[in-house]
């Protein structure tokens, strides 16, 4: 039953990941890695504060492991000045029974999260003051990466990995090629990136993970009720969601800014060595130095000494 | 009877005086069997003996020979070759030197014999008759020593005799199985460890590339025009490589195709294929992997000659029309060992430079001259197959775009359009297929039409179609990420409170066992160590430091730099 399941998922999954060729796995077991936005610039100035947020986004990672007893979960905090590990289902510790009164998950995952907060609090760099400094999204992207990379060497039958992004922070531009490295490396081990946003305008950043590599990009409309969003989008594995009606992606913008003055644009230069894009023509490349235009002057000169 | 190769022989030098090529020329030593080499320092061994006749390869000037011959006294014989009728000095015996005597040039159908013997390291042989009682038919010896095996050779090379093997120890025989073995402390087999192995080659690589790159300011060909250049002449049905070079030449392609459009998006490949000494262009420049994969697997069959001028003239008469800012290249798998063409293919090398194309060839049989001097000449790279998987190792070089000449290519601006992905379920006639769509269509920005997929060209007004991510997916080759430094486990030893014990990106033990510290690589940039594997994927395929991603810090420093 299940290895016929398989071959209808693998022909259904072709439609939904382009070029994504199917791999062998085990049966239903997901491995989720999630990527929790702490950057405190964003929490404080968001009016929906971040203790009730975490609360929600906890009872949807013990949900999922409670889905299936081989699911695995790996948490990354993606704060302002680093990224780390805050949880890990497979590690020894995360084992223990419930201590009183809280879940193991919920004790360690915590306990970490504190850490981190003051460890990242310490890194602090300067920033213009009234500006919300970007979390970097690229970095814990990067470490999920290598995490599932490490899930498909242990063994013929890997987990389903899968990353969901709960990012609220806008997007940093300096991240850029970055975070497209890590999208164009996702989608060549056919990892989707799912990607919950909850800031105020839609993430382009996230918008073209999740388009490019099979993910579910969604913005809740309404925060109160994000654990229900999350358990009933983010929850289903790769499987099932060929049998559900997920939220269709409302479009992606897939325009490019130009180099030059940040403006989004739809038509544009584009530098033959570099691939820079430029708004106007102009006479050097300001990326890569080379001068362009000296094909048709060599080509007159040619001209010239073929009349001559 | 018996009668060996002899190691002095064969050890002695080649002397490629020998010229006349009349035995009368020649002075002879010959000795019987179990005397040995008397005295000449003539390197000669005898290849065929036939109860009274004598066959004799010579190379040198002097000629020794060892005969079992029931008539010939034990003692042995040694004769003057210079005169036609000769007896022994030692015991008497007449040794006259028939017309058969002559030394021959290897008759045609020697050569396979001759290549054997060249195998073993001489360049001139020679193979002639010696009849010691006047009673020979050289043909008819000839003919019977051609079916006889080369006694020393079959002795030095264990491979050649697969076909007294059965098919299943053949298997066994060629895969060389018991290579991939070791012994370990308690004498017990392993598998070997190769991990260590290959992250040395990878790191080796990597170091190629990083001085490369140092060298000069870093512009890549990221706009390349490439044809694949299929030799698909009757040498592609050889068998060396398995299942057939032709098979493995198919399935590398492919995959070579794949890769190189994940690389290099706004790239156009085309197809080419040799047979019967013509050049048949299968696809025109485009962009699509499908498309050149359906066509090369429709057209795998191999007849008739290869024509490296054919394949060039008509990669020549694609590649002019390009616009001058993309980089003209050209890929040539070559199986053959022989060009047949119709014309000076000299002059077709020197259009090719002149039209600036790089040509690469990869080799499937042996070096061959006028292939690197086509690449010498025209810039690009030669390198033999030496099996499946160095073929694989080999195509793959070709993926990531090479360093950008400035004489090759000019840069220039390209006018281009980034259009909008329309929202699923609006419906709309697209160019490509003529047909309406719903959904899932892109709009060109200048003249509104809707093309279904990018990259492209429109094809109303011409303009090139991308979407900004084909251009992001070529960023990483102009912003590379700096080698990691290896670790030692020793220096590790030393100031081990510094390091953690696990992998900064996916959280491994980098202890071995026996809570050793293994091998592991640190980054220069922001002080962060991983695993090897990770190395191996950050460089290779993610292009991005998590550690240095994962701090602003270290950000900013790069940033500055």
């Amino acid at each position: 039953m299940h290895r016929f399941n398989k071959g209808v998922e693998g022909t259904q999954r072709k439609h939904t990941m382009p070029s994504a060729p199917s791999k062998l796995y085990a049966d239903d077991v997901s491995l989720l890695v999630v990527t929790l936005d702490t950057n405190p610039f964003f929490w404080t100035t968001f009016p929906f504060p971040f203790a009730e947020f975490l609360s929600q986004v906890l009872a949807f990672l013990n949900s999922i492991l409670l889905l299936g007893q081989l699911n695995q979960l790996i948490v990354i905090a993606t704060g302002c000045n680093s990224c780390a590990y805050v949880y890990d289902s497979t590690s020894e510790r995360n084992h223990g029974s419930t201590t009183g009164t809280m879940p193991a998950l919920y004790s360690n995952l915590l306990h970490n999260l504190h850490e981190f907060l003051a460890r990242d609090k310490q890194l602090e760099a300067s920033h213009k003051p009234g500006t919300v400094p970007s979390s970097l999204l690229s970095g814990s992207l990067s470490m999920a990466l290598c995490y599932i990379q490490r899930a498909f060497r242990s063994g013929p039958m890997p987990p389903q990995p899968r990353i969901l992004c709960l990012q609220g922070t806008a997007d940093g531009p300096e991240q850029y090629v970055a975070i497209m490295n890590a999208i164009f490396s996702a989608q060549r081990s056919t990892v989707p990136i799912d990607s919950c946003y909850i800031g105020s305008n839609n993430s382009a950043f996230l918008q073209q993970a999740s388009y490019i590599t099979g993910g579910i990009y969604y913005k809740p409309p309404q925060l109160d009720g994000l654990y229900q969003y999350l358990s009933t989008v983010f929850a289903t594995d790769l499987h099932s969601r060929a049998f559900l009606r997920l939220p269709k992606s409302v479009g992606v913008d897939f325009r490019a800014s130009c180099f030059c003055h940040k403006q989004t644009i739809d038509m544009g230069f584009v530098c033959s060595v570099c691939l820079s894009i430029f708004c106007e023509h102009h006479d050097k490349c300001s990326t890569c130095g080379s001068v362009f235009g000296q094909a048709q002057l060599d080509a007159s000169e040619a001209n010239r000494k073929r009349k001559a | 009877m018996g009668c060996d190769l002899r190691e002095d022989a064969i050890a002695a030098p080649v002397d490629s005086a020998l010229a006349g090529g009349i035995v009368d020329g020649v002075k002879g030593d010959v000795n019987v069997d179990g005397v040995g080499n008397g005295g000449g320092d003539g390197a000669g061994a005898v290849v065929a003996v036939d109860g009274d006749s004598v066959e004799v390869v010579v190379w040198g000037r002097q000629l020794s020979f060892v005969a079992v011959d029931e008539t010939l006294s034990p003692e042995g014989v040694s004769c003057d070759g210079g005169s036609r009728v000769s007896s022994c000095t030692t015991c008497g015996l007449s040794v006259e030197t028939s017309e058969g005597t002559k030394l021959s040039r290897v008759a045609e159908r020697e050569r396979e014999r001759e290549r054997n013997l060249q195998y073993l390291g001489f360049s001139s042989t020679w193979v002639f008759v010696l009849n010691l009682n006047s009673l020979l038919h050289i043909s008819e010896i000839m003919n019977n020593v051609a079916e006889r095996p080369l006694k020393g050779d079959v002795e030095d090379d264990d491979e050649d005799d697969g076909a007294d093997l059965e098919a299943w120890e053949r298997t066994y025989a060629e895969d060389r199985s018991w290579e991939a073995l070791q012994e370990d402390e308690s004498g017990l087999l392993r598998p070997i460890d190769t991990t260590a192995i290959y992250h040395a080659q990878y790191r080796r690589r990597l170091r190629t590339l990083a001085a490369t790159a140092a060298t000069a300011r870093i512009q890549k060909g990221l706009i390349r025009y490439l044809y694949i250049v299929v030799d698909l002449s009757k040498a592609a049905s050889e068998r060396d490589f398995r299942p057939s070079r032709m098979a493995v030449i198919g399935k590398q392609v492919e995959v070579f195709i794949r890769e190189f459009f994940d690389q290099n998006p706004l790239s156009h490949v085309g197809l080419v294929t040799i047979k019967d000494g013509i050049a048949n262009c299968i696809t025109e420049l485009g962009g699509s992997p499908e498309s050149h994969i359906n066509a090369m697997m429709g057209k795998l069959e191999c007849s008739g000659d290869a024509s490296l001028q054919n394949a060039l003239e008509i990669v020549l008469a694609c590649l002019n029309q390009i616009p001058s800012y993309g980089h003209r290249e050209a890929l040539i798998l070559y199986s053959a060992l022989s060009t047949c063409d119709p014309g000076d293919l000299m002059e077709t090398i020197q259009k090719c430079k002149k039209s600036k194309i790089r040509c690469s060839v990869i080799g499937l049989a042996a070096e061959m001259f006028v292939c690197k001097h086509l690449c010498q000449e025209t810039g690009g790279t030669y390198s033999v197959a030496l099996d499946e998987s160095h073929f694989k190792e080999l195509i793959l070089e070709h993926a990531p775009p090479p360093p950008a000449i400035a004489e090759y290519a000019t840069a220039n601006l390209i006018k281009m359009g980034f259009p909008q992905r329309s929202a699923e379920g609006s419906v709309a006639i697209c160019t490509c297929h003529e047909e309406a769509k719903a959904g899932g269509g892109y709009t060109c920005p200048r003249c509104k039409v809707r093309v279904c997929e990018l990259p492209t060209e429109c094809r109303i007004c011409g303009l090139t179609l991308i979407s900004s991510p084909h251009l992001a997916r070529s960023y990483h080759h102009l912003f590379p990420i700096v080698m990691f430094d290896e670790v030692s486990p020793s220096s590790q030893n030393d100031s081990s409170r510094s390091f953690s014990n696990t992998c900064f990106g996916c959280q491994q033990s980098l202890l071995s066992q026996g809570n050793k510290p293994g091998l592991s690589v640190i980054c220069p940039k922001c002080k962060q160590q991983f695993c090897l594997d990770c190395d191996i994927y950050i460089h290779e395929s993610l292009h991005n430091c998590p550690g240095c991603e994962s701090s602003r810090h270290s950000k900013s420093v790069t940033a500055s730099q």
